[in-house]
């Protein structure tokens, strides 16, 4: 991959985030990622193969599960008590959102309600509220100007 | 015909104004990195919409009620999804180097020009498929609401979103979008209390379908619990591997701008999914009343503006055509950046210059009409492929990819290649598959174990660089 001469002049002052293929490990990586994101992407990957081939009733779990691994990728980048918090509430919402489903999917209007107000209407404001209050600029982000 | 005239003088407004404006490759690729919070929300917003919303999405309820909910229902977490999961290290990434397209970020995040070619490839294939549901639901609304032929209003429409888009490239279609979400968003909730009043209100809705059609009511409706998960995954995960999607975020001005952006798009994606609700309900209980019948469910939108008026008519068409040309402006501009920038770029050529952009602008408008007008299959399932191949070929290696810094170039490739190919092998048996197994899923589990597999086998090909622990 070539760049612009001045853009390589400019990575070359920068601290990278990834290694090179076939370097080191990444250096400011802390060891357990290296293992639990392939390990959830695996765990997540096969568990739906499974579950959508075999095993249905395992389904919301493994969406629960894909989602929030999907958020919590952020952990890899800012490890913050706030954030873990977010996390779990979470987790939280979509257990209680997916299990109410289940548990009244026999009730037409009662059905419908809970899907609306648990799964929709009550984290509308809240979840982009949770991101607003957890959002930070990583050190020595690029800004306005910098590229 | 008078709404179609509008839409050809609006355009040729935007592209003398787009030549005017535009002032190179930054401008027309990511609208100069200069857009705010609100501009690039809204726009996401419009350009995540597309016609699927207003016309297949309603449709689907009549059919399989509340189950059709279960596309939309992750709205609320999808914009906080997409910045944590991806977004921050794109916005990041991208103003390091100076990115201006998708392919090109995971080609820089990998150093590598296989990998950008392949990203390159499926935004071309993904997006021309897109683009075909596009111009297909411009050919229904033509037909069925605006009394145009068919073959007329989508090419007008595609040739008039071509002809703004290639002029003024992202500098001029951004502000368009912006302009269109606003519209279809307020469009969407007027459409949507209409329909709801014309059907009695919510209470007498509900008591119609409660007596007629009480399974449409349920929290699953007539979709196997299995399915409805899927689907919920499938439209969660997917926004995270949607290339209009992750283009937004290289347009933003600073990268403060993403502590606002969840909210932006979730108020907007929110309001414009009122219309998924309300014309569903209202429809179905109009159809269980006998007082709505219905040829094809695709006609329940066009039925649906008729009995409610002319006014409704016109509201509808102009919110349609602002959803189908927003979504089809931002796929135009990613498929041309893929045939003149990353594709040369990754056979080792030098990137072909503006005017070349703008030439396979129109040419690639022309090829996804000639593609919808020749398909037979309904606007809700060519929209489901479409979401499905771009989340199979690209969820793995950018939500892997992105944050395993163990992932090497060759696996990705296979991934991206795998995942692809999973999802077209199995739409094509899509009416045997299992209810959970939904082929964009599907390809992207099967995307994902090739690349974290391929990675730890690869890297073990390097002397002396085993694999991390």
């Amino acid at each position: 991959m070539r760049y612009a001469p001045q853009l390589a002049v400019l990575e070359s002052r920068q601290k990278p985030r990834y290694p090179r293929p076939g370097e080191g490990s990444h250096c400011g990586m802390a060891r357990i990622d290296k293992i639990a994101i392939p390990g959830t992407a695996i765990l997540l990957a096969g568990g739906y193969l499974v579950a959508a081939l075999a095993l249905p009733a395992l389904l919301p779990v493994i969406a629960g599960g894909a989602a929030l691994a999907a958020c919590a990728l952020v952990l890899t980048r800012r490890r913050t008590g706030g954030l873990a918090g977010v996390m779990l509430g979470i987790a939280s919402w979509l257990a209680v959102g997916f299990a109410g489903a289940w548990l009244l999917r026999a009730a037409p209007v009662a059905g419908l309600g809970w899907i609306l107000l648990i799964l929709f209407l009550l984290p509308l404001p809240f979840i982009p509220w949770l991101y607003a209050r957890s959002f930070t600029l990583p050190a020595g982000s690029h800004q306005d100007g910098e590229q | 015909m008078t709404v179609l005239l509008a839409v050809v003088l609006g355009a040729a407004a935007l592209a003398w104004w787009g030549v005017r404006r535009l002032r190179g490759e930054a401008d027309f690729f990511v609208a100069g990195r200069r857009a705010g919070v609100w501009l690039v929300g809204v726009a996401g917003t419009a350009a995540a919409v597309s016609a699927f919303t207003f016309v297949g999405g309603p449709a689907l309820f009549t059919v399989v009620g509340a189950g059709s909910l279960w596309i939309v229902l992750s709205a609320p977490l999808t914009g906080a999804l997409q910045c944590w999961a991806v977004g921050e290290e794109v916005v990041e990434l991208s103003r390091r180097r100076g990115i201006l397209t998708v392919p090109e970020l995971l080609g820089a995040r990998f150093d590598s020009a296989a990998v950008r070619g392949a990203a390159a490839i499926v935004v071309l294939v993904g997006c021309i498929a897109t683009l075909a549901v596009q111009a297909r639901a411009a050919a229904v609304l033509g037909e069925q609401l605006l009394n145009v032929p068919a073959t007329t209003t989508a090419l007008v429409t595609m040739l008039a979103t071509a002809a703004y888009a290639a002029s003024g490239g992202m500098r001029v279609s951004l502000p368009a979008e912006a302009a269109q979400g606003a519209l279809m968003a307020g469009a969407a909730v007027l459409l949507a209390g209409a329909a709801m009043v014309a059907a009695g209100g919510p209470t007498a809705v509900l008591a119609t379908l409660e007596r007629a059609r009480p399974e449409l009511l349920g929290p699953f409706g007539t979709v196997p619990p299995a399915r409805a998960w899927a689907w919920w995954l499938l439209f969660c995960l997917g926004t995270c591997a949607q290339p209009h999607y992750l283009q937004k975020f290289l347009f933003l001005r600073e990268a403060a701008a993403l502590r606002q952006l969840p909210a932006v798009l979730t108020l907007a994606l929110a309001a414009t999914l009122t219309v998924w609700l309300g014309l569903g309900l209202a429809g179905a209980a109009l159809v269980a009343d006998g007082r709505l019948s219905l040829a094809a469910t695709d006609d329940l939108t066009p039925q649906l503006m008729l009995l409610l008026g002319p006014w409704a008519v016109v509201v509808a068409g102009v919110a349609v055509l602002a959803a189908l040309m927003s979504t089809a402006a931002s796929l135009l501009n990613l498929a041309a950046a893929a045939v003149t920038r990353d594709l040369p770029t990754a056979l080792g050529r030098t990137p072909l210059g503006l005017p070349w952009a703008r030439g396979s602008t129109a040419g690639i408008a022309l090829a996804a009409t000639a593609v919808a007008l020749l398909s037979e299959r309904a606007v809700a399932l060519l929209g489901i492929a479409g979401w499905g191949f771009f989340t199979a070929a690209l969820l793995p290696a950018l939500l892997v990819g992105l944050a395993w810094p163990l992932a090497t170039p060759p696996a990705v490739v296979a991934a991206v290649a795998a995942g692809g190919a999973v999802d077209l092998g199995l739409e094509a048996l899509r009416t045997t598959l299992p209810p959970g197994l939904e082929p964009g899923l599907a390809g992207a589990a099967v995307g994902a174990l090739v690349l974290v597999g391929g990675s730890l086998f690869t890297r073990r090909q390097v002397p002396g660089k085993g694999p991390e622990p």
